[in-house]
């Protein structure tokens, strides 16, 4: 089983992680340009993004429904991945299931890498 | 969700929703840097909070409609109310604007024959709260002994359950599903059982001969384990299934008096009180104690705790008190922390959002806070005169509950400022000694 901790409060039952970073490089465009050059000396890369999907206790649901409404950075730690950061919490969604009686809802929680 | 209720001055509509899904979004600024190799400068005091949405599927039967349309006509706010029935009956509270209303008419009826349409219902959420359904138990060193629930959100008591006879001493309580189970300071020591729902005795085993005085009580998966406060300790094994004894685990001849236990894995731990003290440890799947205790010759172990790879003791007899924390891979002490003067008799433990708390059997009580990850003290919190004698601590929604073993008072504190709120002083003044927390 794996687990993180947000905000100090470890949630065990992760469905799904999912890592998402861009990562943008300068395409020089003008007309009747007939060949592709890029300038690799000018890029920039988004922020790292990590969505979990977790099951959750009503109780855990109503905690992490409170730190994206508090709007600051918190710390996560994911041992598995070896993530121990401050991070936002940028959206939280949430959809109740009937097939688990003790975590009925399903949260999917998006989480910005602050540095 | 089981239950909802949609209602403004339009009128109340109860149903039963078909899915129900919400989702609210705060967006920091993000702020693009070129060549930056951490990535792009996520402004965290730049961001945008948007408004929950709220969308439920529901089935209505033609009067419904008309109950649901009104509702939508008012032109104004609407409650939205929803319980669950699967994690304990929370009661979920949104307050809104009902922003559409896509209602379809399938003559293709489903199973309920009574409900032809169907409506998709978009909520936008100004403010939305649930009561919580948590209570306190709290057992009494009474003969009979006398268990307590106390409402956490009215911080009350709300009802109390007398034990039978020889039914003595309320010193370990724990939960489990729907029950919760009263260990007794008797010889040889009972189990209550006690149903939640209705807070009555529903059942009562009695252990074997010579296990006395059960002063600790834990759950790891389907069993029940009691710490028995006898010379040597046994461990009784409960099958919480059929509730009987499946079996006991004498330790060996120096673990003396059992005060405490945890569990971490496959491991049940043991603290005991007799010096030279020792922590034991017990394979669950064998139920062998199958490696030499800890001994430690000035620091009766009163209290365990699991946070993490680490086992945490509160300890007595060293003054102050010691927090020994035990390394769980290795089975081996990886440090000793001596709290501040006066700080003796580490009598409980709990743990919530990165620290320790210290429960301190003095006069006035007092409430250690340690920094897990520092394993530092960083607070301590004297409670007032007259409010003595720390003996349990649990942590329910923010809060931490202390149960004060004199003339039976529970003190609420609020965790995000370390300080206190109130304390509730139970009826009938007797001595307090056990105290948990669950869904009622």
């Amino acid at each position: 089983m794996t687990s993180i901790t947000l905000d100090g409060e470890t949630y065990d039952y992760i469905v799904d992680t999912l890592f998402s970073e861009t990562s943008d490089v300068s395409e020089p465009e003008f007309i009747n340009q007939d060949a592709v050059t890029l300038d690799t000396n000018v890029w920039n890369k988004g922020p790292l993004k990590v969505t979990y999907v977790v099951r959750v206790t009503s109780a855990q649901k109503w905690v992490l429904d409170q730190l994206l409404i508090a709007h600051t950075a918190i710390n996560l730690t994911d041992a598995k991945y070896s993530i121990n950061n401050n991070v936002w919490v940028s959206k939280v969604e949430a959809g109740w299931n009937s097939d688990n009686h003790n975590y009925p809802w399903t949260v999917t929680i998006d989480l910005v890498k602050v540095i | 969700m089981t239950h909802i209720t949609i209602e403004n001055s339009g009128g109340t509509l109860e149903c039963e929703a078909l899915s129900w899904r919400e989702e609210q979004s705060c967006i920091p600024a993000i702020r693009d840097v070129p060549l930056r190799s951490d990535g792009a400068y996520v402004d965290t005091s730049t961001f945008v909070l948007k408004a929950r949405m709220l969308d439920i599927s529901l089935r209505l039967s033609d009067s419904e409609k008309t109950t649901l349309e009104a509702i939508f006509n008012a032109d104004e706010s609407v409650t939205i109310t929803a319980t669950s029935d699967f994690d304990g009956d929370y009661e979920w509270m949104y307050t809104g604007w009902f922003s559409k209303k896509p209602l379809i008419y399938e003559y293709k009826k489903q199973p309920d024959a009574t409900r032809e349409w169907r409506a998709e219902l978009e909520f936008k959420i100004q403010s939305f709260n649930y009561e919580v359904p948590y209570k306190l138990f709290i057992g009494l060193e009474t003969a009979p002994a006398i268990v307590i629930e106390v409402d956490v959100a009215t911080f009350t008591e709300s009802t109390s359950e007398t034990l039978g006879v020889n039914e003595n001493y309320a010193y370990a309580l724990a939960i489990s599903g729907d029950y919760l189970y009263v260990a007794t300071g008797t010889s040889p020591a009972r189990i209550i059982k006690i149903e939640l729902a209705t807070f009555t005795e529903v059942d009562s085993l009695i252990l074997g001969t010579g296990e006395n005085n059960v002063r600790a009580l834990v759950v790891s998966e389907n069993y029940l384990y009691a710490g028995c406060y006898t010379n040597p300790v046994k461990i009784a094994k409960i099958n919480l299934s059929t509730f009987t004894e499946e079996t006991v685990l004498t330790l060996g001849s120096t673990v003396i008096l059992a005060t405490s236990l945890a569990v971490s894995g496959n491991y049940l731990y043991v603290g005991t009180y007799n010096l030279p003290a020792k922590i034991a440890r017990v394979n669950l799947v064998t139920f062998t104690e199958d490696v030499a205790p800890l001994s430690f010759v000035s620091d009766r172990i009163l209290s365990l705790v699991v946070s993490g790879d680490y086992l945490y003791a509160g300890t007595s007899t060293a003054l102050p008190a010691n927090i020994i924390k035990v390394a769980i891979s290795t089975f081996t002490v990886d440090d000793t922390l001596a709290l501040g003067s006066g700080e003796n008799t580490a009598w409980c433990l709990a743990v919530s959002g990165g620290y320790l708390y210290v429960g301190l059997s003095t006069s006035p009580a007092k409430i250690a806070k340690v920094d897990i990850s520092t394993f530092t003290e960083v607070d301590v919190l004297t409670l007032a005169a007259g409010e003595e004698y720390v003996i349990g601590l649990v942590v329910v929604e923010g809060y931490l509950y202390a149960g004060l073993y004199s003339l039976s008072k529970i003190t609420k504190i609020d965790l995000s400022t370390f300080t206190k709120i109130s304390t509730l002083t139970l009826s009938g003044g007797n001595d307090l000694w056990s105290i948990t927390t669950g869904l009622s």
